[in-house]
């Protein structure tokens, strides 16, 4: 699986959501996602892919897109 | 009731009290030391100083006691970094911290060795907490003074954070007397935090005319000001909150120093908060408990701790409390 499946499958299962509204441009906030949801998703993300997501780079994350982009250049 | 300690990571408290942080300058070295001094935990409120100002409180205050004393430093300050690292190489005892919800600071309490103790309102972010390494957890409801994240009351919170964590859990929000303290207590609470009752104490630096205006306001003055923190701020009206009431757009700053990490620039609360401590009873935003009509007079924190630790020993648990 790549990058991008894992995290659609991390959010749609923290913000149960159906799959197909999950694309790289899908912002967080048109899911629906309060400030705890994205609390819990950064966690879950930060251990599907062992790595430390800082409070100021975390809340620069408005889209799928974004996260994913992080991920990579941080793994 | 016999006065049970509190115990948060290392430290013993006495009297389960911590005194709540307040800003700006409501609660700083004299409040907190002697809070601390009494065998409760004293907070510097460090939102709104500048990292000089609040190394030079944290000294203060360790000068005056042995006792326990912590910095409240809330996250949605645009300085919340810088200053809780400041206040953790001064060897702080604790951290605690709301309006907002930080991860960096348990690494940097981990780091440190420093407890960290976050202010949540709900079951999931105590939770989430733990898991991250808190220390304790303090539970706010809507009866709390200043920013508030629920309009649910701490009693009904309470007993369902205590169910769900292992952690000390303390009660925030509407506690002004020992017998409130035994009544939270007996709900489960390993705590109390207690803001507004010190904030009306001589020790507090809230100017006088500040402790004056609201011991004198009614229980129908109590207002929810809309915060440019995003969250509502528990207060009394006054003709600052009246206006604000009338014409959202009145107060609107002209310049900014970017204090909050996201301000919806409404009106500056961090003028508005300095001119209420200063003394300006009407241009300035006057954060309060929901409570506040029931404390009748100004006391020493001596006064006050010896008044609830009487309270809390005639408090028979059922009794009729009124």
């Amino acid at each position: 699986m790549g990058v991008f499946e894992k995290v659609k499958a991390i959010v749609v299962e923290q913000l149960g959501v159906d799959e197909n509204e999950v694309t790289l441009e899908t912002s967080f906030e048109s899911l629906n996602a309060d400030s705890l949801d994205i609390v819990e998703l950064v966690m879950a993300l930060e251990e599907e892919f062992d790595l430390d997501i800082p409070d100021d780079e975390a809340e620069k994350l408005r889209t799928i897109g974004n996260a994913v982009n992080y991920i990579k250049g941080n793994q | 009731m016999r006065i049970p300690e509190l115990r948060i990571a290392d430290l013993i408290a006495k009297i389960p009290i911590i005194q709540g942080g307040m800003a700006i300058r409501i609660s700083l070295a004299p409040l907190a030391a002697a809070v601390a001094e009494e065998g409760g935990i004293g907070l510097i409120a460090g939102t709104g100083l500048s990292i000089a100002e609040l190394v030079a409180e944290i000294r203060e205050a360790r000068r005056r006691t042995q006792g326990i004393i912590g910095v409240n430093i809330m996250y949605a300050s645009g300085q919340f970094a810088q200053l809780v690292k400041a206040a953790f190489e001064e060897k702080i005892d604790l951290l605690v911290s709301g309006a907002g919800f930080s991860r960096d600071m348990f690494t940097w309490g981990k780091e440190y060795q420093i407890p960290v103790v976050p202010i949540v309102s709900t079951v999931k972010l105590a939770k989430i907490s733990e898991k991250l390494g808190a220390a304790a957890i303090i539970v706010e409801g809507k009866e709390a003074g200043g920013h508030l994240g629920t309009d649910r009351s701490m009693r009904e919170i309470l007993p369902e954070v205590k169910q769900s964590v292992d952690i000390p859990v303390i009660g925030a929000g509407g506690v002004v007397n020992g017998t409130d303290v035994a009544e939270v207590l007996a709900l489960g609470a390993d705590g109390v935090q207690m803001g507004t009752r010190f904030a009306l104490s001589e020790e507090s630096s809230a100017a006088p005319a500040w402790k004056e205006y609201l011991l004198q306001a009614q229980e129908e003055d109590h207002r929810y000001i809309k915060s440019p923190v995003g969250l509502p701020g528990s207060g009394v009206r006054n003709a600052f909150s009246d206006r604000l009431e009338q014409d959202a757009e009145a107060f609107k700053p002209t310049s900014c120093s970017g204090c909050l990490k996201h301000c919806l620039r409404n009106f500056c609360i961090t003028d508005r908060l300095n001119k209420a401590q200063q003394g300006d009873i009407k241009e300035g935003l006057i954060f309060s408990g929901a409570y506040f009509y029931k404390i009748k007079e100004i006391l020493s924190v001596h006064r006050i701790f010896e008044g609830i630790k009487n309270e809390m020993l005639h408090y028979r648990k059922g009794a009729d409390s009124t």
